[in-house]
């Protein structure tokens, strides 16, 4: 054997030797959870392929059905679901909502939901008793999302929020009506509605980084078209616009449809994430994370391997919430999306910067980036349906920290939603930091 | 036109395989799959996706797979065309400027194996990696999966005479760019 293949063959031996057995990704954990039979040592030794092969799988199927508009609530519910047009264009998979949230659903007994749930403050208002519970085991948000409010003994959800950081429901009462909700940002809440003087004096309950808010209304909840709801507290502000159709005493008025906007003047996008998902716990080891989630999918970027992962247990959007991202075998959050329908991410990668995200809402979104300073389209991401969303990724052009700022439209069916981050620090192997943002729903 | 390996084409597959089987060949050949996926694409997590997704691939087509004997080729010639993919997507992302680092996989590596941070193994995979795919494909499969000329033949599907010439001259293009004679 000459020189040349001496050398050859040992250079490739040593790099075939970085490659241990043990080191490999942990394909029976991969199972655990998974849709694959834990009872069949066939899907159990071929569980990384049955994931893989569900990215394929879950482009082809249908879409997950449209539920309601904006809310969340259940289209339909009440008489007045289908005749107004749709405003909202993020729309949200109401099934998410535990308990669920629609007109027809809302007012039952309050004690066939709060058993599991933790009284957090209470009072009354246009003489009706209330109260507000949050779910035990959870943090706020979203123990308040999966909680709800109790008004003379009846349940009210309030979980259509996941999507709005302000989110609002109408009751009627059969007299004048009690509006409800909450806005998630900390700190001293602002509220006010139009109609002008349509609402009076709001109580605020404020916990922790989330506050519930129950108003009386000046007329009837039935008299009302739409209304729109302002809130602000220091860490930033949002808008919500709600289109609003039948009522039934006793119940939350059906919404037709709903939008709104925020803009965030603190990263106030990163909290409730689990895992945490900021710029100084991204571009770990992956090897934590994956163990105790599923793969979804996976492919290239920019010469970089990537992996989505998705929570075992959880289904749907919030997996892919509480998963994250593996590039390169360093682990990245998905969570800022939590608040919001959509959100993404920079990555400060080792070549070109590297963007991602995720649409928490069902259909079929296209991608559209753009960068400040250069006033241009970025390079179109790869999009993949995932678990009822748009998950995407792709380089950027320049390195992430070159980007001050960037929007993100999700566009679909000839609407956009649009979403603009202004970054600040980036480290390389992290995800750069999240200053501001701004955006609609 | 690459070969594109297809169950169907390959010999002894076409009949049924049990899940047994299909198990085992995992078992069995998974690391070694990622490790020839290693070599050639010179990024780990890379080459497990390689593997894994021809696993799925195997997977939704087990009816057709039928002796493990046969499967290896197919599965090892169904990573290897994965990996030109991945090469093809690398060289086109360094085309748009959009890969600064084609030789991304080294550093990766260098942080997990000390032997590979050897200078001298550097330079050989760096000029391996410059030579022509199917050179360098025929090298690795001969000098790394230790394949003979016939074996090599059937699973890049070109004749042994083209195995043999291929190697001859990536070798003698190796040495000349390693700065010494075969």
């Amino acid at each position: 054997m000459s020189r040349t293949e001496d050398r050859l063959t040992d250079a490739l031996d040593a790099l075939g030797r970085t490659v241990a057995d043990e080191h490999l990704r942990p394909l029976s954990d991969i199972a655990v959870g998974s849709s694959a039979g834990a009872h069949s040592p066939w899907r159990r030794w071929l569980a990384p392929a049955a994931a893989a092969a569900a990215v394929v799988v879950v482009a082809g199927l249908a879409v997950t059905p449209i539920l309601g508009h904006g809310s969340g609530r259940a289209a339909g519910s009440g008489a007045g679901g289908s005749a107004a047009t749709p405003r909202s264009r993020l729309l949200y998979d109401a099934s998410r909502c535990r308990p669920p949230v629609t007109a027809a659903t809302s007012g039952g007994p309050a004690a066939d939901y709060t058993g599991a749930d933790r009284e957090v403050a209470s009072g009354t208002v246009a003489g009706h008793p209330w109260s507000v519970w949050v779910k035990k085991g959870l943090s706020e948000p979203t123990a308040l999302e999966d909680g709800g409010l109790v008004l003379s003994g009846r349940w009210y959800g309030m979980c259509a929020g996941p999507p709005n950081v302000l989110e609002t429901e109408l009751v009627d009462t059969g007299g004048p009506g009690i509006a409800y909700g909450y806005l998630a940002y900390p700190g001293r809440v602002t509220l006010s509605m139009t109609p002008a003087h349509s609402m009076r004096a709001p109580h605020v309950v404020r916990l922790a980084g989330v506050s519930a808010f129950i108003a009386p209304l000046s007329k009837s909840a039935c008299a009302y078209q739409s209304v729109t709801v302002n809130g602000s507290a220091h860490a930033g502000s949002a808008t919500h616009h709600l289109e609003l159709g039948t009522c039934q005493p006793g119940h939350d008025v059906a919404i037709t449809s709903s939008d709104g906007s925020w803009s965030d003047t603190s990263p106030q996008l990163l909290r409730g994430c689990s895992p945490s998902a900021t710029m100084f716990s991204s571009g770990g080891p992956a090897a934590a994370h994956i163990a105790r989630d599923v793969k979804v999918a996976a492919g290239i970027v920019g010469g970089q391997s990537w992996s989505l992962w998705s929570q075992k247990g959880s289904h749907g959007v919030d997996g892919i919430k509480n998963g994250g991202l593996v590039l390169s075998g360093r682990w990245y959050g998905l969570c800022p999306f939590g608040l919001n329908p959509a959100g993404f991410e920079l990555v400060d990668a080792r070549s070109a910067g590297v963007v991602y995200g995720f649409v928490g809402s069902p259909g079929d979104y296209a991608i559209r980036l753009t960068g400040r300073t250069e006033r241009q389209h970025l390079p179109k991401p790869a999009t993949l349906r995932a678990q009822g969303g748009t998950f995407f990724i792709g380089v950027l052009v320049r390195s992430a920290c070159d980007y001050p700022s960037i929007t993100m439209d999700a566009i679909r069916n000839g609407q956009t939603d649009s979403q603009t981050l202004n970054f600040g620090t980036c480290k390389p192997g992290h995800v750069v930091e999240v200053r501001t943002g701004s955006g609609n729903w | 036109m690459e070969a594109v390996p297809h169950l169907a084409d390959s010999p002894g597959l076409g009949a049924a395989v049990n899940s047994t089987v299909l198990a085992e060949l995992f078992r069995r050949h998974h690391g070694d799959l990622v490790r020839l996926a290693t070599v050639i694409l010179r990024n780990r997590e890379a080459a497990e996706d390689v593997v894994q997704d021809v696993f799925a691939n195997v997977q939704a087509r087990s009816g057709q797979l039928v002796r493990p004997d046969a499967a290896l080729p197919y599965l090892r010639a169904a990573v290897l065309n994965r990996c030109r993919s991945v090469i093809r997507r690398q060289a086109l992302a360094q085309r748009l400027g959009l890969l600064r680092d084609v030789d991304f996989g080294l550093d990766q590596l260098s942080a997990e194996a000390d032997v590979i941070r050897a200078e001298e193994r550097r330079q050989v995979l760096a000029a391996l990696a410059t030579l022509p795919r199917r050179r360098r494909e025929v090298l690795v499969l001969r000098y790394y999966a230790g394949l003979s000329e016939a074996e090599i033949a059937s699973t890049l599907g070109i004749s042994q005479g083209t195995v043999k010439s291929a190697a001859a001259r990536g070798l003698a293009a190796l040495a000349r760019k390693l700065g010494e004679g075969t």
